[in-house]
């Protein structure tokens, strides 16, 4: 059986992440699920556990004026009952996993997870969240679309620990976000797509769009962005010009959920339909 | 007799057990000295096993193998072919190999890791054309059939040549997983004199029996069976309890000490029996004015590596393929045969949501053809009273189709809104089915292969009864229904009615709790009984009253030609489903759901409530979110909840039902089965909805928006442009 | 082996055990509450639900480590209440109860609700207790069990 770590400060904690090859355990509803033994039986962990639980100033939530930051303990339904969170993210969160597992959950360990299906990934991307990581040297930042490098893998050194995460205050007039799922609770994501805008004069004045489980990592195109900032509305060449920049981009599986057409035919769809209708109503 | 009052809800008398956790399923209960069991299993579709190592066991650890069974190796059921543990060969990924048994489960997983299995893998037969071919060598037999049937009716060449026109269809239908809540298990335990009893999770005490005295060589007195709160069945829990009692017992013996083996939902999930999947082809001759005058229909089953009860499931498939319609010139054929893949077994409805899909599709794709409204071209064809059904058997008691179809209408309005839908579709549609189905074992099984006997005792100076039978509460409520009819024959209140368990030193066999007969076959006896034991109450001693089943006179079956009444009486349904489809991502929301159903009369119209709103949400589950698969090897795809996705509370709304009380003569109280019926329809109206809303046809299960994309695409309908 | 301390069903409780044993485990074999149910293994089913500062979480994906000071509720405590009592008559009145597997599960999710809102409409019921699966009732009776007790539980909540 592994070793286990209860820090109770976050100092503690990080001494320990510097001293010995730690799994983080924050709600450990991914890795209890992961590492699963069966009944009576406790599961095989490959590697001694951190808990990260028992550290209070994890617990933190920092609504600034312009900035919101997240600790790493706060969980999803905590996060999503804070009055200023960007609304794409809470619709996100509301329709994740279920009520007990929101109870629990964390926003960070669903990030740290960094599954290709990662419900919260998609609005974090388009919120150009930024995660703050720390170790016994010191602390850096760094944006999220850096820190996941791949399906479980993210830029996390072995003495390292993510503090909490920032993401902007943001006046989106136009927000959309699609999950479709097997089922309309518990379900994980065969594919889904989230998306804002803010318009000032019926121009468009900043836009971001991301789909999660349609690749290795969450997609997004800054190129086909860029080419509706600053319009009032979309001409067919533009669209074409997005949808050939998405078709490359969009690299879905088969697998026992869904399929490589499906999830690409849909993917595209929702594109098309934000795009040319959604963003314009 | 005519209580019609009976009917009337009452607190169910298990609730207070259940709400407080305090009842005790298998899993729950601890024996002194008990040891855990693990099954070793399969890797490999289909092999030779050449060698097996294992690891050097601590003290009080052991290994089981087929040399352990002190019978025969082989479980009781309609054919001898599957072993408890396999021997020479295995045929299925997740066939039981070994038993490992010990103290502590963490060390029995540990262990079961070291244990190293060489095989000689062989090919294997995967689809229904590789079994049909026989690759890698027959499975079963000389040819993959477990059973094969073909029954004829009328003049069905005659009819063909006859014919203006002649459609032919086919479709399929896919896998369905019980997904009880309750995992299976069993614990055994050896008693003294060489007895041994065991306990479980389990729907048929005597079947059980009657396998553990065959494997363990053990006379009747020898082996008992006790049923423990059981967690949902479904059919799941018909015939695989039986291997899992063996091991439970085999290991039991050999050990001297209690074994239990708990499923986890892993194991649970990609070891037990699924519904057979199906694939039927109609080729239907039409007059001039479209209406059916002949069909030849052909079924295949799916029935996994064993031949289980697959023979049976194909029965009721093959009787009932014609649905509600009356077909005066047909020729049937059907076999279920072997692949290698986990066998399959009993699942509500037992054939019958396959063949209902099949027929009621097949209607609405004639519909279309010609032009007409699927209701009305249906109305057509239904049967009447005195018809004969399709095994040339007779609808002797008055059919209610058509007065159930002016109900369903006032509730859901469907003509008024399908032909909405139909002028100004919006991506919404609406589907109706008409099914019935068949109550009590089909054919002649009751009379010559069950044998139902139950008994009432009162004890000397006594007004307690006590209901001795051996079928089970598996949420169904007959706990609480049972003795709602003992209590209503004997006009005594329900508290001086004892129904425990079954446990079978203490009861007789009064057959399964399957095919819908509780209450319509074993409640009647009970109801006869208990009309006795009222005639005698005033006597002063001990009474004991046993009553054995007796054909009703009016049924006449001849199994050796599939012939006559496949069974004694017909319960009815009808669905009305309404849909919406997104069209962005073809996901479907069901809008609306009404049914109407004549199950006779209610025991207790919230326990049929019950009945009617969990049946219907496990058909619409089979319609569309159930998906369950094998992998290019025959491995299981969904072997968790987390994959295999049944409904959630938030994935359908409330189940408009009415009930339509008719009175069957030989059913208590006038009731007849209610189990499986409330299942069959829910499919058939979904994909009618969704056909309609996309304006094309579906000919499979699960209609998935994976298969709805499929369909478009090749229909060339773009339903959101680039 | 560490030693975690918590309140269990009203009671202080103190265990020796590894850290990353799971909840549903400690429940089941160290305290013999069975009325906790195992149905899946994987947060899915809901069988599992108890209560964590009267919110609803699943033991079976739990590790003993995190339950430190938390204070903890099973069905087993929770039916001395008189919220209980109100919830099972129900979940009685409403016929909401089949095989029971699911039950104890349900009727914490239930009091996780109206813990927090006493008078739930039908979306916000399905919602809270969209984690937990049943296969026998179709659910719409619990729907109605959950609602008959907001109602006759007036201020208890």
């Amino acid at each position: 059986m592994v070793k286990t770590y209860l820090p109770h400060t976050w100092q503690e904690a990080l001494f320990i992440r510097g001293n010995d090859d730690t799994m983080l355990l924050a709600g450990g509803t991914d890795l209890m699920v992961k590492y699963h033994g069966g009944p009576g039986i406790i599961g095989n962990f490959p590697k001694p556990l951190l808990f990260l639980s028992h550290i209070s100033s994890l617990k933190t939530i920092n609504v600034q004026t312009d900035s919101i930051t997240i600790g790493s303990n706060v969980t999803l339904n905590e996060a999503a009952a804070i009055t200023a969170l960007p609304l794409i993210l809470k619709q996100a969160i509301r329709q994740m996993a279920s009520p007990a597992i929101r109870n629990v959950g964390t926003l960070i360990g669903n990030v740290c997870n960094a599954s290709p299906a990662g419900d919260t990934l998609p609005p974090l991307y388009i919120l150009d969240a930024r995660l703050t990581v720390e170790s016994l040297s010191g602390t850096r930042q760094i944006a999220l679309a850096d820190f996941i490098q791949g399906p479980g893998k993210i830029g996390l050194k072995a003495n390292e620990i993510v503090r909490c995460l920032t993401i902007a205050r943001q006046n989106n007039t136009v927000c959309f976000y699609k999950k479709v799922g097997m089922r309309k609770a518990a379900a994980i994501s065969k594919l889904s797509f989230a998306a804002i805008a803010q318009k000032t004069d019926q121009k468009i004045t900043y836009i971001a769009a991301a789909l999660g489980a349609v690749g290795p990592t969450i997609i997004r195109s800054k190129e086909a962005e860029n080419l509706l900032t600053g319009k009032t509305e979309i001409l067919t060449d533009t669209w074409e010009t997005m949808h050939t920049i998405y078709n490359s981009l969009l690299c879905p599986i088969d697998d026992k959920r869904s399929s490589t057409i499906y999830r690409k035919t849909i993917a595209l769809n929702l594109l098309a339909y934000f795009y040319k209708e959604y963003l314009w109503q | 007799m005519n209580n019609t009052n009976i009917g009337i809800r009452v607190n169910k008398v298990d609730n207070q057990e259940k709400t407080s956790g305090s009842a005790k399923y298998i899993a729950d209960l601890k024996f002194d000295n008990m040891l855990y069991g693990k099954t070793i299993r399969s890797t490999k579709a289909r092999a030779k096993i050449q060698a097996i190592h294992y690891p050097v066991l601590p003290k009080e650890y052991f290994i089981i193998d087929h040399n352990d069974v002190p019978g025969q190796n082989r479980v009781k059921f309609l054919v001898n072919d599957q072993p408890f543990l396999a021997e020479t060969m295995v045929n299925y990924i997740g066939e039981p190999i070994l038993l490992i048994v010990g103290p502590n489960r963490q060390k029995l997983k540990e262990l079961a890791n070291k244990i190293t299995i060489e095989y000689q893998p062989l090919a294997a037969a995967l689809t229904y054309t590789e079994s049909l071919q026989c690759t890698g060598g027959a499975i079963f037999g000389t040819d993959n059939k477990f059973a094969s049937y073909a029954y004829e009716k009328g003049d069905v060449s005659l009819a063909f040549s006859q014919a203006k026109t002649i459609e032919t269809d086919e479709y399929t239908t896919g896998y369905q997983k019980h997904a009880y809540l309750e995992n299976q298990g069993m614990i055994a335990v050896p008693e003294a004199d060489d007895k041994v009893t065991v306990y479980g999770s389990m729907q048929c005490p005597y079947y059980i029996k009657r396998a553990l005295e065959q494997a363990l060589a053990l006379p009747e007195e020898k082996v008992r069976i006790v049923q423990t709160t059981t967690g949902g069945a479904f059919g799941g829990k018909e015939d695989y309890p039986s291997i899992l009692a063996g091991h439970a017992a085999i290991a039991a013996k050999k050990v001297g000490r209690p074994v239990a083996i708990l499923y986890d939902r892993l194991e649970d999930m990609a070891s037990t029996t699924r519904r057979h999947p199906a694939q039927i082809t109609f080729q239907t001759a039409l007059d001039e004015s479209g209406k059916i005058i002949g069909m030849k229909i052909d079924v295949i089953l799916d029935g996994g590596a064993y031949a289980g009860i697959s023979d049976v499931v194909l029965q009721r498939s093959l009787f009932n393929i014609t649905g509600v319609y009356h077909i005066q010139n047909l020729e049937v054929h059907g076999c279920v045969v072997a692949t290698n893949t986990i066998p399959n077994g009993a699942f509500r409805g037992f054939g019958a949501p396959q063949a209902f899909f099949a027929m009621e599709m097949h209607m609405e794709m004639l519909a279309k053809k010609l032009q007409k409204n699927p209701l009305d071209y249906k109305k057509l064809h239904i049967v009447k009273q005195g018809d004969t059904t399709a095994t040339s058997g007779l609808f002797l008691d008055k059919v209610p189709l058509p007065e159930m179809l002016e109900t369903i209408e006032k509730m859901s309005d469907y003509t008024k809104r399908y032909e909405l839908y139909q002028k100004n579709r919006n991506h919404h549609g609406i589907g109706i089915s008409l099914f019935l189905h068949g109550c009590g074992f089909t054919g002649s099984g009751e009379r010559d292969i069950i044998k139902a006997r139950i008994k009432l005792r009162r004890q000397a100076n006594s007004k307690q009864v006590e209901i001795l039978a051996a079928n089970v509460d598996m949420g169904q409520g007959l706990k609480t229904t049972f003795k709602k009819i003992v209590a209503g024959a004997l006009a005594i209140p329900m508290t001086d009615i004892s129904f425990n368990n079954p446990d079978t030193d203490q009861v007789p066999d009064s057959g399964p709790t399957v095919a819908s007969r509780s209450i319509m076959i074993v409640g009647k006896l009970l109801e006869d009984a208990s009309r006795k034991l009222k005639a005698r109450w005033q006597e002063k001693g001990a009474i004991e009253i046993t009553q054995a089943y007796k054909q009703p006179e009016r049924m006449h079956w001849d199994s050796e030609k599939s012939r006559g009444d496949a069974y004694p009486a017909y319960a009815w349904g009808i669905n009305v489903v309404e849909a919406t489809v997104d069209p962005l991502t073809l996901q479907v929301d069901v809008n609306g759901v009404w049914t109407v159903f004549d199950i006779g009369q209610a025991i207790d119209e919230q326990i049929i409530q019950g009945q009617i709103e969990g049946g219907v949400l496990q058909g619409l589950g089979y319609a569309n979110m159930e998906v369950m698969t094998n992998d290019k090897s025959g491995k299981i795809m969904q072997d968790n909840l987390t994959s295999y996705t049944i409904p959630t509370m938030v994935d359908f709304g409330k189940v408009n039902h009415k009930l339509f009380t008719t009175y069957y003569n030989d059913g208590p109280f006038g009731a007849k089965g209610a189990g499986e019926l409330t299942l069959i329809g829910a499919a058939p109206a979904y994909a009618a909805a969704v056909a309609q809303a996309l304006k094309i046809h579906i000919d499979r299960l699960p209609v998935t928006p994976e298969y709805l994309l499929e369909v478009l695409q090749n229909e060339n309908h773009f339903l959101y442009a680039k | 082996m560490k030693t975690i301390s918590f309140t269990l069903n009203n009671q202080p409780v103190s265990i020796q055990t590894n850290l990353q044993k799971r909840l549903v485990d400690v429940l089941r074999e160290n305290f013999a509450l069975t009325g906790v149910k195992e149905g899946c293994g994987e947060g899915e089913c809901g069988a599992c639900a108890v209560l964590a500062n009267h919110k609803l979480i699943n033991s079976c994906i739990t590790p003993i480590g995190s339950v430190e000071q938390l204070d903890i509720m099973s069905i087993e405590g929770f039916r001395d209440t008189e919220r209980y009592h109100i919830l099972a008559a129900a979940f009685a009145e409403a016929g909401a109860v089949q095989c029971g597997f699911c039950t104890p599960g349900m009727l914490l999710a239930a009091e996780a609700l109206l813990h927090v809102n006493a008078s739930p409409n039908e979306p916000e019921i399905r919602q809270a207790l969209s984690g937990n699966l049943c296969r026998c009732t179709g659910y719409s009776m619990i729907v109605d069990a959950v609602k008959i007790a907001a109602k006759n539980g007036d201020g208890l909540w």
